[in-house]
């Protein structure tokens, strides 16, 4: 009988500890060994965002650095014909930066990121920016399927009409993945030149590719380095 | 025997009444308001929120709104801190801004405490300070509550099993306690729970001032696939990318991302949709909101140090967080968001020459890194 009273008192007594304990004391304590109950801070839901590609890095040698910001592989893109065209294959937000980035440059160019074959008529240059975005399509209003069908016409069109058509991949590993990859590869087969931000590039896919066709590609360190080539591309 | 026992728990109760008493000091203690120093002569007016949303008065989650005129007309920027207080740069940005900015053109509203009800409480079992503070050149003491993400249970209770606002999210399952997170329930309510009160007083305002842009300041943990990312409204997407853009070409390697079309109740989607301001939000790393982090320290907290972070960073198992030895300092977060809000004003005041935006005197980036918030924040003398 006392020995079960006096280990009441005594678990009374640690429950009480323990309660000052975790209320908040001033001096640090320990992490908990599980996460917290509260969902982790995030202004979307992991499942809207894409993942980064899960293949490892193959080995492949890294040209760019702060040093060497951008370097051109097999030749040189040179200065493109105008008028020009800037679209989006995948729908990701890449083409709003590519957007800013031909406005810091002040060039002269239509911008449409869901254009149509017909749109195009009249220009001489398409750069596209690769990579899918489930919320861009989302927001697009399409599904991929949908978006591969209209891509699909519109380079066609660009192979029909002599209009050159430049890839821009420049959301780096983030764009590298299945569902980027189709959208990339669909574009790559009609493209006469790439500029890409290198890190998605690891693999070596791209640099491989424009060696096999003969076509020039241009890596940079970090999208902001993508300013002289695009400066050279657009004649500023 | 009886009076054996009756002084013996009259013992027990004493020991724990002394307890509860050393507890609920501290527990107290966070329903303080952190004071802002106020003389910065920029600062034109101070109002409440619930000038906004009536149904706040006299409650706990009413908070402060500064606002800082311009001499010049030009456009209006909302700056919300402390929508999950314990993301803290986003407070210390908004503080900042209030004690040494001017504006010249345009207006500055500025919620310091967005989530002032989460100031009172921290996360059980999540092992967060409480309280975190800075040593001022004048050997004074700024202190500021950390808070947790959510707005206390004693002021608005009980949490609901099923809930649907107006905001379009569903809140059920082990989201039930979002009901009371002021970033899942926008745009709020002005007759509804006290949380969207708060919600509807942001929507209120914005409409009221016509707010131009919307910077909700964030910070998340390392796993976090959109660390260092403006998420922005699509409306949001041409000057969130040219002020991405710029940040970039000064060295901030920032990216962007568009709002989830169903992210209901988020600030840029709800807000969004729902207002005529360009909504956006901004996320800065913070190692200390890690559920893999280390003890919790004040070198953790502050100074952004985790050696299983950097562990795990160079394992490549991170995608957008990573951390290296150099840490994420809150000088550095606190900065980023200063880059990152300039920045959206600049790109907004340069897309719209007829109404910009421009504000002087708040220091560097450099200023943050090199001499620290001890030397940005100002003095509290009362």
């Amino acid at each position: 009988m006392k020995k079960n009273k006096l280990i009441s008192v005594l678990l009374l007594v640690i429950m009480t500890f323990s309660i000052v304990l975790t209320g908040c004391s001033s001096e640090p304590t320990e992490a908990p060994a599980t996460p917290p109950v509260e969902t982790p801070s995030e202004p979307e839901s992991s499942s809207e965002i894409e993942t980064p590609g899960a293949e490892e890095p193959s080995g492949e040698v890294h040209h760019t650095s702060k040093e060497t910001p951008y370097v051109t592989l097999n030749g040189e893109i040179s200065k493109l014909e105008s008028p020009y065209y800037l679209t989006s294959v995948g729908q990701s937000a890449d083409v709003s930066m590519l957007d800013a980035l031909l406005k810091k440059v002040e060039a002269e160019y239509t911008y449409d990121a869901v254009a149509k074959a017909d749109d195009l008529s009249g220009a001489k240059t398409v750069i596209i920016a690769t990579g899918a975005s489930s919320k861009g399509l989302g927001a697009a209003g399409i599904s991929a399927d949908d978006e591969k069908a209209r891509s699909s016409e519109l380079l066609e069109y660009c192979k029909e009409n002599d209009i050159t058509v430049i890839m821009a991949h420049i959301g780096g590993v983030s764009r590298r993945g299945q569902l980027s990859d189709e959208f990339t590869d669909m574009v790559l087969e009609y493209s006469s030149g790439i500029i890409m931000v290198e890190d998605g590039n690891d693999d070596g896919k791209f640099t491989d590719f424009a060696s096999e066709k003969n076509i020039p590609i241009t890596l940079v360190n970090t999208i902001a380095d993508c300013i002289e080539p695009i400066k050279t591309m657009v004649g500023k | 025997m009886r009076n054996k026992l009756v002084i013996r728990n009259g013992v027990v109760f004493v020991v724990i009444a002394i307890l509860c008493v050393v507890a609920g000091r501290d527990f107290l203690r966070m329903h303080k308001p952190d004071p802002i120093n106020t003389s910065n002569q920029g600062i034109s007016e101070i109002v409440m929120l619930s000038e906004y949303s009536p149904g706040l008065k006299g409650t706990a989650a009413d908070t402060e709104v500064y606002i800082l005129r311009g001499e010049k007309p030009g456009g209006s920027f909302l700056l919300l801190g402390g929508t999950h207080p314990n993301e803290i740069a986003g407070m210390l940005n908004a503080v900042s801004y209030i004690e040494n900015a001017r504006v010249e053109s345009g207006t500055l509203y500025i919620i310091p405490r967005a989530n002032n009800s989460g100031y009172t409480h921290t996360s059980p079992l999540w092992g967060m300070m409480d309280i975190f503070d800075f040593q001022l050149p004048d050997g004074s003491v700024r202190e500021f509550r950390v808070g947790t993400r959510l707005a206390n249970p004693i002021h608005q209770w009980p949490d609901p099993n099923y809930y649907n606002g107006n905001s379009g999210r569903e809140l059920k399952h082990d989201e039930v306690a979002e009901v009371r997170n002021l970033n899942r329930n926008h745009p709020g309510n002005a007759n509804g729970t006290l949380i969207e009160k708060v919600n509807y007083g942001i929507f209120n305002l914005i409409n009221t001032e016509k707010i131009d842009i919307l910077y909700d300041a964030h910070e998340a943990g390392p796993e976090f696939l959109r660390v260092n990312y403006l998420i922005a409204h699509e409306r949001a997407m041409p000057i969130g990318s040219m002020a991405v853009m710029d940040t970039n070409l000064e060295g901030h390697p920032f990216a962007i991302d568009l709002s989830g079309a169903t992210s209901y109740g988020l600030s840029h989607r709800a807000l969004g949709d729902n207002t005529e301001a360009l909504a956006t939000l901004f996320e800065t790393l913070n190692p200390a909101q890690g559920s893999s982090r280390t003890k919790m320290s004040r070198e953790l907290l502050l100074g952004g140090f985790d050696k299983n972070y950097v562990e795990i960073t160079n394992r490549g198992l991170l995608s957008s967080g990573e951390l290296t030895t150099e840490g994420s300092s809150i000088n550095k977060r606190t900065a980023s968001h200063m880059v990152m809000s300039s920045a959206l004003m600049n790109a907004f005041s340069e897309s719209n020459p007829d109404k910009p935006i421009k504000v002087s005197n708040m220091p560097s980036y450099d200023d943050f890194i090199t001499k620290g918030l001890e030397n940005i924040l100002k003095p509290i003398n009362n």
